[in-house]
């Protein structure tokens, strides 16, 4: 399945690791239809589509996005070199 | 009172509903939510979200959090699917776990020999003769990688003899 790239829609923080993702883990992401919420794909189909926020949020909510990213098998931060 | 990220993820027994259907609750949800710093995923028979509450330990902003998710799905007609997750923990905890790499270093034979400064070659002798370095987490055709920290902890450990080592002879096929 091939991916969108995220743009404006989403925050640029979010925008850095989704980039990532697709680019480094086979993960895709899917722009919003409608007016629902962009999403990101697992690259492990067990996992549910995480949704994207639309909007700037706090930094908790960036840190709870991030964590449910590593819950279900994304690497960030990228790994040392 | 402290800040806890609390996540609670259901799954289905059975799926009743459709993909499209548990997308669009899902998008609700995330509505719903954003008060709470929420985060939602949904889809293949599953569903989970993440809120941020304010309690004065774990336990209690898991029942918090878990109460304020379960009502909120409620709401947007979510499956009440049983729970197989809940957790809280204290955000900046959870923030420093996701300042940490979840991919381990890893090195290859030349870079194991800088670190115990050695030949490359005189890596790949300890790895045949010496019990206490370290397995290979994986072998590739191309060679060995061990985990980064292992090779340096070995570093740490091992007493060197001085003058040449013993030769390693291959076993005779």
């Amino acid at each position: 399945m091939l991916s969108d790239r995220p743009g404006r829609e989403v925050p640029k923080d979010y925008r850095e690791v989704i980039a990532y993702l697709i680019d480094s883990q086979g993960w895709t992401y899917q722009k919003p239809r409608g007016g629902g919420y962009p999403q990101l794909r697992p690259a492990d189909p067990v996992h549910p589509p995480i949704k994207v926020p639309k909007t700037p949020s706090s930094q908790r909510t960036f840190s709870n996005w991030l964590a449910d990213i590593r819950r279900k098998g994304g690497h960030w931060p990228p790994a040392r070199r | 009172m402290d800040w806890f990220s609390v996540h609670l993820a259901t799954r289905a027994p059975e799926s009743r509903i459709s993909e499209a259907e548990l997308d669009v609750a899902g998008d609700r949800l995330m509505d719903l939510l954003a008060a709470h710093d929420g985060v939602v995923s949904a889809g293949g028979g599953a569903w989970s979200a993440t809120v941020s509450v304010q309690a004065e330990q774990a336990r209690s902003a898991a029942d918090i959090g878990g109460a304020l998710i379960e009502a909120q799905a409620a709401e947007v007609g979510l499956p009440g699917w049983p729970v197989v997750r809940l957790e809280a923990v204290r955000q900046d905890v959870l923030h420093a776990e996701n300042e940490r790499p979840t991919l381990p270093a890893l090195v290859s034979a030349p870079e194991a020999a800088e670190i115990l400064g050695v030949s490359a070659q005189r890596v790949h002798e300890l790895a045949a003769a010496n019990p206490r370095f370290p397995e290979a987490a994986y072998e590739l055709r191309t060679g060995k990688l061990w985990l980064r920290d292992a090779v340096v902890a070995f570093g740490r450990r091992w007493e060197r003899r001085p003058g040449r080592p013993r030769k390693v002879t291959a076993p005779v096929r």
